[in-house]
């Protein structure tokens, strides 16, 4: 299964995750020599922000692979069954609410019960009478109660006072920076324990890609993985936006761009894209934290401007294509 | 990675990277921190222009090490070092230069204050929405920096003023008094309501709010309602951005039949820190805004260090 040349992509892009950390430690606004650095707390503020960015990197990544190979749609990203719209209306209730001053957990917790409940409503709607949850439906009903929650966080921005807009326009942004470990702690284990069951589940993947019912004539029992597969990825996606805001761009370049080098089986697919994912997120936040110092460029903005021209590459080709 | 053309856009793709990397690489750690400990003085960060000026007006000039992007006044502010925006410093910057108290209007972050008392520096946290909380902020700003009796002095004189450009008017009944419509954005209209210290801003400088009975700081209005309101007196007074000038206002569908528009009583150039900063400039504020109002002469003010020349539409 693991030929040559997969163990040497892999230990590349290990490499590359390890020297891009250590990179982004030395990148900031302010220059610490390196006779402080242990002691620094700058760099344990910047230690902080790398960790995220890799966490945030393997789940954002893992979870657009998983949808991308449950809804075999490849325009699909971790939020397109409106797990954006659902965190980013948690979120702005907590700022609006008032109850985000209560305790730093109040609005990652409510982001996070924004992003699952939306889920819930989602699969809830798409389900038809015989249990059954049919991909095209659930993609609509994503999209369409994304829709609807987009439009009431829009009504509530528009009506609230001055001062709270502005907190959660900036929270939709996306920001990497974490002040308080133990989010951190808990964010980590979620998405690790995600990353692990998608790699011991992986070949179910690979015959998911094949369509339900050719799968399900392969011997795989269909409804349960993709129940399996949507919890994971949807609490992975949750605990994401939930310390982070929203990371466009990252679910849905990082698997296209990693299935193109290393090739659609989902084996070698995950590992791989979780680093690279890693490793794109921890590049893009040094980029946005130094380059107009002291101001910092949103995060979701510097991937982007790093992403949107590879996504226009991929649009571009069409031969050679693992989705014709 | 066989054809060509993908290994073309292969390289544009290593090429944007190592652009990436190499922006990092060269703008990384420009700022130094000097440890410049020698100076037993207050170390002071303002996360806000407003705070920038009233330390600045409680003579605190050289505690201060670090100010905001849009802290623009007085111009020696400009040199002082930079943090970041409005109420969102770069946390790594405010650590490095070692702050004693870090005084804000207001944190783009929630968890922002917390984080920053932890490392045992002195938050301040002042939302400014009225005078009497300018007064209040005033007043714990003196109390946090040792300069409570400059404090209470300032906001002592700036009350006498009030009160003298008040004598003014005094003898106007209110119901004769010049209707004001303050214009704050034109997408959407947006106006300052009773919550806001640019009220209070009018009604020092004897004019009256047409929306004060909208119990909100910054109302977004219907066009249709200020036609409803007929203000006698428009002031545009946009925060960073150009925005219509007066002339423009005749456009409006509906709007040439307001009585400012067809007296031509639209005021557009008082700089718009006077009014929309609460901070101790209010008071040429308010001052310039009366002068507007009930001056009948060609006078020349100070407002900071410009010099305004008010002609023309002054009735």
């Amino acid at each position: 299964m693991y030929s040559k040349r997969n163990w040497l992509i892999f230990i590349v892009l290990l490499t590359m995750l390890a020297g891009v950390c250590v990179f982004s430690l030395f990148a900031g606004a302010v220059h610490v020599p390196v006779a402080q650095m242990f002691q620094s707390g700058i760099i344990r503020l910047r230690l902080a922000r790398i960790l995220l960015a890799i966490v945030a990197g393997i789940g954002l990544s893992v979870a657009g692979v998983i949808f991308q190979a449950l809804l075999r749609n490849p325009l699909a990203d971790p939020y397109v069954l409106g797990v954006s719209s659902g965190a980013g209306l948690g979120a702005a209730l907590a700022i609006i609410l008032g109850v985000s001053v209560l305790s730093t957990w109040t609005l990652p917790a409510m982001a996070f019960a924004g992003a699952i409940g939306t889920i819930l409503l989602v699969y809830t709607l798409a389900r038809s009478a015989g249990g059954v949850v049919p991909v095209h439906t659930l993609l609509l009903s994503g999209v369409i109660v994304s829709a609807v929650l987009g439009s009431i966080l829009m009504f509530i921005v528009s009506v609230c006072p001055s001062q709270n807009l502005h907190n959660v326009v900036w929270w939709l942004l996306g920001n990497l920076q974490i002040f308080d470990w133990a989010l951190l702690r808990i964010v980590s284990i979620v998405v690790v324990c995600g990353l692990v069951i998608t790699l011991l589940f992986a070949r179910d993947l690979n015959v998911m890609t094949l369509g339900e019912e050719p799968a399900a004539h392969l011997g795989l029992n269909v409804e349960q993985t993709k129940k399996i597969f949507f919890v994971v990825a949807s609490l992975m996606t949750g605990a994401t936006v939930a310390a982070c805001g929203l990371i466009g761009f990252v679910g849905l370049i990082v698997p296209h761009s990693v299935r193109l080098v290393i090739g659609p089986d989902h084996r070698r697919l995950v590992p791989a894209s979780a680093m690279a994912g890693a490793i794109f997120l921890v590049l893009a936040d040094s980029f946005a934290r130094t380059v107009i110092a002291p101001v910092e460029i949103p995060i979701g903005v510097v991937t982007a401007f790093l992403g949107g021209p590879f996504f226009l590459f991929l649009l571009r080709r069409r031969k050679n294509s693992y989705w014709s | 990675m066989v054809s060509v053309k993908m290994k073309r856009y292969w390289y544009i793709t290593a090429i944007v990277f190592a652009a990436a990397l190499a922006m990092v690489l060269l703008l990384s750690g420009r700022w130094k921190p000097n440890d410049s400990t020698s100076e037993d003085k207050l170390r002071i960060v303002s996360l806000a222009p407003n705070v920038t000026e009233i330390l600045f007006a409680l003579d605190l000039a050289d505690c201060i090490v670090g100010v905001t992007n849009c802290c623009d006044w007085p111009a020696e502010a400009k040199s002082i070092e930079c943090v970041g925006g409005f109420g969102a410093p770069n946390i790594e910057k405010l650590l490095a230069l070692h702050p004693d108290l870090v005084i804000a209007a207001g944190f783009e972050r929630g968890d922002t204050a917390e984080m920053i008392s932890k490392s045992g520096i002195e938050v301040l946290d002042l939302w400014i929405y009225s005078f009497k909380e300018l007064f209040e902020a005033v007043r714990k700003i003196g109390k946090a920096t040792g300069k409570l009796q400059e404090a209470e002095e300032m906001i002592v004189s700036i009350q006498a003023e009030l009160k003298v450009v008040s004598e003014r008017f005094e003898r106007i009944e209110p119901s004769q008094r010049p209707k004001v419509f303050v214009e704050m954005w034109y997408n959407p209209l947006t106006t300052a309501g009773r919550k806001s210290f640019i009220d209070e801003i009018i009604t020092w400088a004897g004019g009256v709010n047409v929306a004060r009975n909208i119990n909100q700081h910054y109302p977004h209005v219907n066009p249709e309602k200020v036609i409803e309101w007929n203000p006698d007196v428009i002031v545009l007074c946009y925060m960073e951005q150009e925005g219509p000038t007066a002339a423009r206002l005749a456009d409006r569908i509906g709007w040439a039949e307001i009585s400012a528009v067809k007296q031509g009583r639209i005021i557009d150039n008082i700089p718009p820190d006077l009014i929309l900063r609460p901070g101790p400039r209010l008071l040429e504020g308010v001052k310039i805004l009366a002068k507007y109002l009930y001056g009948a002469v060609v006078e020349k003010c100070d407002a900071g260090s410009e010099k305004l020349e008010l002609a023309g539409e002054v009735r």
